[in-house]
């Protein structure tokens, strides 16, 4: 939910509407809310719902022969994977469609699976760029803040390394990791909230740039060819 | 003023500004975040890989044998394997992954008066030796601080000692090196990248807040925690340096001395002995605040020596 609100004040931000948090939140937790609960689960039986339809198969074979159920069950996966990897990327703006564009949950996966089209690599590379782009500044950020909140750990683990040499005995050290949790749970919290905060952030950028290609190709498509030899007046599609 | 979607709705930026990103108007705010980012990643991932390539090919058989069976013994012997290939790789990857990034990006996107942008330009030596005599004064601050965190934390002194080995050098020719890699390499890569391109950036929109922002960023880059506030601190002088003078050396000059003197400091003969006794003193609550009174001081000289050279710009 906190992605659609965030990605509806991302979206408003870009049409230089700017929304409050609060008017965000009011707009999410109405039938997009459902919308997006639906695409969710829509996405995710039919990503869960392949992999068991190929288990299924495997069991049936292995019913019949072991040696044909192993042959099946590593083609399966070879070939799967890759479809399902396929798949996630094709579908995933259908949120950020339901949080822009009002589309129910069917819309909002065949919306994506259209705008990535024939930008598969493109989207594919973008977004893994992005993704260790944000990892890093999650990490640097996150970092003081982890370390903080094990500040009790660490003391009490640099205090039994001093007191013995750095010679622990694994028991101890048994002991002492059980008083770690809370600190490691803030800490990947915060890690979780960051990435809630930039994901979509740069997801609603790609869904614009998708959409402007979308309509920038139909519209080329649509203009009738007017001077053959106005060939080098090129809409240049780079942004840098 | 600049809109959120990148579109600046100032006027056309300066004609000297003639890189693509300038050209199309877009967010001065969020082409600083974006080129420091990139440049961030890149030489993170580079060092990082750099490093495991040099320990793969030179240190790898030397990693494998013993240290002895304790655990200092073990911590120590990786320590002195992985110096020497760490000090090559942040030599390289400063240079190659962040100096010419920063200069490629500000070419590129901002303008071809590369040296310019980044201000490159003299300053008279009173500015100079004004800067660097506040770093020096700041030092014992800045080092009281991390030592408050680290004895607050408990961390023995053989981790610690362990831990400063990549900076610790038992001969001149090690020394020399370490200068090189220390304090000459930082000080000219780091401050082209923070001060030359994310501050200047960041100053044409932000004014004064940019050195905040930057000295904060300069902190949390260097990913050690415990040294977050004094590295943010000394990143907030580098950067008024920066602001006040308009140029990029008193910054280049206090960052070496800084780095210079951590180096010698870490100058030890070969059985362990600390060579300049000088920088082995211990750092009392009244001896910190003097020192920051001290700086202080400086820095209010530093602020009326620059005031011909600020209000001209």
């Amino acid at each position: 939910m906190a992605e659609i609100a965030v990605s509806i004040i991302v979206s408003q931000e870009l049409q230089s509407e700017p929304i409050t948090f609060t008017d965000a939140l009011n707009e999410t937790f109405s039938i997009k809310c459902l919308h997006g609960i639906g695409q969710g689960l829509l996405k995710y039986a039919a990503l869960f719902g392949a992999a068991i339809l190929i288990g299924l198969i495997v069991a049936v074979l292995g019913v019949m022969s072991k040696m044909l159920m192993g042959i099946f069950a590593v083609i399966a996966v070879i070939a799967l994977l890759p479809f399902l990897f396929y798949v996630m990327i094709k579908w995933y703006f259908a949120l950020t469609a339901v949080a822009v564009d009002d589309f129910t949950a069917f819309e909002s996966l065949r919306k994506s699976w259209q705008l990535v089209g024939g930008y598969w690599w493109r989207t594919f590379g973008i977004l893994i760029l992005l993704s260790i782009l944000s990892q890093f500044v999650i990490s640097i950020i996150s970092l003081p803040i982890t370390f903080g909140s094990m500040w009790d750990f660490y003391k009490e683990y640099f205090t039994l390394l001093g007191k013995t040499g750095g010679n622990i005995d694994p028991q101890s050290l048994a002991e002492l990791q059980k008083s770690a949790g809370p600190g490691i749970a803030i800490g990947s919290g915060i890690s979780a909230l960051l990435s809630l905060l930039i994901t979509p952030v740069f997801t609603v950028v790609m869904y614009y740039d998708l959409r402007a290609r979308e309509n920038l190709g139909a519209a080329i498509k649509q203009q009738p060819v007017i001077n053959q030899d106005n060939s080098s007046e090129r809409i240049d599609l780079t942004t840098l | 003023m600049e809109t959120f979607a990148g579109q600046s709705t100032h006027t056309n930026p300066p004609q000297e500004f003639d890189g693509s990103w300038e050209k199309a108007h877009r967010s001065i705010t969020a082409v600083a975040c974006i080129g420091l980012l990139i440049i961030g990643v890149l030489y993170a991932y580079a060092q990082g890989f750099l490093t495991a390539v040099f320990v793969f090919f030179n240190g790898m058989g030397e990693l494998r044998g013993s240290g002895g069976k304790d655990f200092i013994g073990r911590l120590t012997h990786t320590m002195t394997v992985l110096k020497s290939p760490m000090r090559i790789s942040v030599f390289i990857s400063q240079f190659l992954f962040m100096l010419v990034p920063t200069l490629w990006i500000i070419k590129r996107w901002h303008t071809t008066k590369i040296f310019s942008y980044v201000r490159v330009s003299s300053v008279s030596f009173l500015e100079l030796g004004v800067a660097v005599a506040a770093i020096v004064c700041f030092i014992p601050v800045s080092g009281g601080i991390s030592d408050f965190l680290t004895k607050l934390l408990n961390v023995p002194d053989f981790l610690a000692q362990i831990n400063a080995q990549i900076f610790t050098s038992y001969s001149i020719e090690e020394l020399l090196w370490l200068v090189v890699v220390v304090c000459i390499t930082p000080a000219l890569c780091e401050e082209v990248l923070f001060r030359g391109y994310f501050q200047r950036t960041l100053e044409r929109t932000l004014g004064m807040k940019s050195l905040l922002i930057t000295g904060i960023v300069f902190g949390l880059y260097h990913m050690q925690p415990l040294n977050l506030i004094s590295l943010s601190l000394l990143g907030c002088l580098f950067g008024y340096f920066f602001y006040r003078s308009k140029s990029l050396l008193p910054g280049i000059a206090a960052h070496f001395v800084n780095n210079l003197l951590a180096v010698f400091s870490l100058y030890k003969t070969p059985d362990g002995n600390v060579i300049f006794e000088a920088f082995e003193f211990e750092i009392t609550f009244l001896g910190g605040a003097a020192a920051l009174l001290l700086t202080c001081g400086l820095l209010f000289l530093y602020h009326e020596i620059t005031q011909k050279n600020f209000y001209a710009a």
